[in-house]
């Protein structure tokens, strides 16, 4: 048993962090600040490192990073800016990795070399009525010849307006609920996709959201993705490698609301002494650490476990619902410390607790984590691998005793 | 990077979960209900090494790592959180104190019945007048000739009464607060050791918690542990480890409780539903166990950071303060989720709400655990 990372995961965290912190941080407020602050030098500057492909295998041009690489990565552009990290996360998890895992060799061959230079890819699975409920989407792709014609309406996609590269979900067996739900892989620009309205955000300003209406889009039969029906499947899988994406980025905002807070502590007075020796302060200091700290280890486990080719869905959901109830908890402390300081855009702390907020949200919110982990239990239960002591209760007490 | 045991650590687990599944489980109820001493669980624990995980081979320990002792610690208090902490006072802060700072002939007359379990060992540091504030001891050892005579009154000592040592803090030189401290390591059997009636408590009920009173015990030089006036260190090393015990003690403790707990959710059926089919039910248990896995995690990295050599004091800390929170919610979790049911003694976990209690309390409470995590934060 050791959590530690290997020599050359340390050696990335350590680039990537002196990367982040000298070229992109001091970019990070006015990112956030002005709009439609697309930040494209750092993507270019991402893209020439390689980090445009850590999903990417290296026979496709890209790094083809473990999954424990990946997230010391995403942690470290949280770090500066959560707004480009989810950027970069949704690229390279639900963007290139679905292709490389689930695509034909010809997909993979003409598409993950355009994502792994920097060409940005997108998923667009959630609709104006389906959000954590995929069975209900109500896009439709209707077979036509050696193509499928596309309807409906997405909403919530990230890097949308900047993607080159869509997979998009839709219905191939309207009656079919998860059964019939189908991946394609859309090119921007083709006739019949449109980039509607912008999303006004709390957070994350610097990243674009937008919603899309696909009208009679036509899109080849060789770029549907995976088999007629296996989307529901493709889009989870992504999901569970995003969850831990989600937790990286969760714990990188958290990791630096933590150290403004010590580092404010350390300097600012108030009656007579640091506000680090004052008691309430310590209070806060130690439950928003010890909560990081926790964080960083359950996304490293799950992450750990699929690199081991186990099952991690349990874990990721785990590590997503502890790490951005984390980032919630952490990024109110560090305003609460920093006082009326907290709340002006001076420092970087109001900005953290923006961003944080939508963790809990997006790529599955903690209500749906939960339901997923109580799953996991339950079935290791049924399954007898939870020993059973006393069964002193009646079991069934519902109306037939 | 590896998130699991060895073979060598697995290969313990087993032995320690064997010796639990056959020897504590069965009785673990009613040991708690009639607040009786787990000694065959106690002889079967020692059978194994378990009273000296980590001490050295030479010195009749089983010689393992701090994670092995975590997981064991862990499994045994998933089942009797009272022997829990009984195996990790002795391992952490009995034995381990002696194979750190004893003397090669106090290793072998003190340490090696210890960690072999034949002797049990007790942690005497509490006074009525000193908790969180360890360094303000009552308990005075003079000089006298080449020993020392020792005399005070020691509270809330775990295993105080089946102890055959006790490793006591004692002030030799009271004006120096902290760094007048010394340690004793006392026989049980010595002239002048009365030990009190045995605590009645909340939780932990088949735990041995008393008074001790040490009237003027006579004490050769050889019985002291380290230099005069280094206690402190002592104590700290002692309950650096001990607070890694407590963590183990405490995820044991939630995972007794979730496990129960989700069972009991595969069977029961409310509205038509099993239980684990309802919405706020999912919600808690899957809260819960998120935390708890959280706080495990985190034991077991503070346990790693020992047996590297680092220095772990914040660890332990933030272990402890992290487990013994999501232990308190997992059997408050547990118990909510059995309904009235949970609030009855036969289902079994109203006793891990009470025994989670006062894993927020001893070896430090969760108030002194944030100083010491916020310190470390904030003097580096």
């Amino acid at each position: 048993m050791d959590f530690r990372l290997t020599e050359d995961q340390l050696q990335l965290q350590d680039a990537t962090r002196r990367l982040a912190r000298e070229e992109f941080l001091p970019h990070a407020a006015r990112w956030d600040r002005e709009d439609d602050a697309y930040p494209a030098d750092a993507v270019a500057k991402l893209a020439e490192l390689g980090y445009m492909g850590m999903s990417v295998p290296e026979e496709y041009g890209g790094l083809g990073y473990d999954a424990v690489s990946y997230i010391v990565v995403i942690e470290e552009l949280s770090y500066v800016s959560a707004a480009l990290a989810i950027l970069v996360a949704v690229h390279n998890t639900v963007g290139a990795w679905p292709i490389a895992r689930f695509g034909t060799e010809e997909q993979k061959r003409t598409l993950l070399p355009r994502l792994a230079a920097g060409e940005l890819g997108a998923f667009s699975l959630s609709e104006p009525d389906a959000g954590s409920d995929v069975a209900s989407l109500t896009a439709t792709a209707r077979r036509d010849g050696d193509s499928y014609v596309l309807n409906g309406a997405k909403n919530w996609v990230t890097n949308g307006d900047h993607a080159a590269i869509l997979n998009v979900f839709a219905k191939t067996d309207p009656k079919g609920n998860a059964h019939g739900i189908t991946g394609f892989v859309v090119e921007a620009g083709t006739p019949g996709l449109a980039v509607g309205k912008h999303e006004d955000k709390m957070g994350l300003r610097s990243s674009d959201t937008v919603s899309l209406s696909l009208t009679d889009l036509r899109v080849p039969a060789s770029r549907r993705l995976g088999e007629e029906g296996m989307g529901m499947k493709i889009a989870l899988a992504a999901l569970d490698a995003g969850r831990i994406g989600v937790a990286a980025q969760a714990v990188g905002v958290a990791q630096a609301a933590l150290d403004q807070a010590v580092a404010h502590a350390r300097v600012r007075r108030a009656f007579g002494k640091l506000l680090s020796d004052h008691g309430a302060i310590q209070t806060m200091l130690a439950e928003m650490e010890r909560r990081v700290v926790s964080a960083r280890l359950l996304m490293y486990r799950a992450a750990w476990l699929r690199d081991q080719g186990r099952s991690f869905t349990k874990e990721a959901a785990q590590a997503k619902l502890f790490a951005t109830e984390a980032a919630t908890f952490v990024t109110h402390r560090a305003i609460q410390v920093h006082g009326g300081y907290g709340y002006v855009k001076e420092y970087p702390v109001e900005r953290l607790y923006r961003d944080a907020r939508v963790f809990e949200i997006y790529e599955g919110t903690s209500e749906i984590q939960r339901l997923v982990i109580a799953r996991e239990i339950l079935r290791q239960a049924e399954a007898g691998a939870t020993p059973a002591r006393e069964p002193a209760v009646p079991a069934d007490t519902d109306g037939r005793l | 990077m590896n998130f699991d045991p060895t073979p060598e650590q697995q290969a313990f687990l087993d032995e320690v979960r064997a010796v639990v599944r056959e020897d504590v489980a069965p009785r673990a109820a009613a040991w708690d209900a009639e607040a009786a001493w787990p000694a065959p669980a106690l002889a079967s624990l020692a059978r194994i090494g378990a009273l000296g995980v980590y001490a050295p081979r030479e010195h009749g320990g089983r010689g393992l790592d701090t994670v092995s002792y975590a997981l064991a610690i862990e499994e045994i208090s998933s089942e009797l959180p009272a022997l829990g902490i009984a195996v990790s006072v002795n391992n952490s802060l009995v034995a381990n104190p002696i194979a750190r700072f004893g003397t090669p002939e106090q290793k072998k007359r003190f340490l090696e019945p210890v960690a072999r379990g034949r002797t049990l060992g007790a942690f005497a540091l509490t006074e009525a007048g000193a908790g969180s504030d360890a360094t303000r001891l009552s308990t005075r050892a003079r000089r006298e000739g080449d020993g020392y005579v020792l005399h005070g009154e020691k509270v809330m000592v775990t295993s105080g009464g089946p102890a055959g040592l006790f490793v006591v803090v004692a002030a030799t030189d009271p004006d120096k607060l902290g760094r007048g401290l010394t340690v004793f390591l006392v026989p049980g059997d010595a002239r002048g050791v009365e030990r009190g009636e045995r605590d009645a408590m909340m939780g932990l009920r088949s735990a041995d918690v008393r008074t001790v009173r040490f009237d003027n015990v006579r004490l050769g030089a050889e019985h002291r542990l380290g230099e005069e006036g280094r206690g402190l260190s002592v104590v700290i090393e002692s309950l650096n480890a001990g607070r890694v015990g407590v963590g183990a003690q405490a995820a044991g403790i939630g995972r007794g409780a979730l496990d129960r707990a989700a069972v009991h959710a595969t069977r029961r059926r409310q509205f038509g539903q099993k239980l684990g089919e309802i919405g706020p039910v999912q919600q808690m248990l899957g809260a819960a166990a998120t935390e708890l896995d959280a706080a495990w995690l985190a034991v077991l990295h503070a346990a790693q950071c020992r047996d590297r050599g680092e220095s772990f004091s914040a660890d332990a800390s933030r272990a402890k303060l992290a487990a013994s929170a999501a232990a308190v919610a997992a059997a408050d979790t547990a118990v909510q989720m059995f309904g009235g049911w949970g609030y009855l003694t036969a289902t079994g976990v109203e006793r891990f709400y009470r025994d989670a209690k006062v894993t927020e309390l001893y070896e430090g409470t969760s108030e002194m655990q944030r100083i010491v995590l916020a310190g470390s934060l904030t003097r580096g």
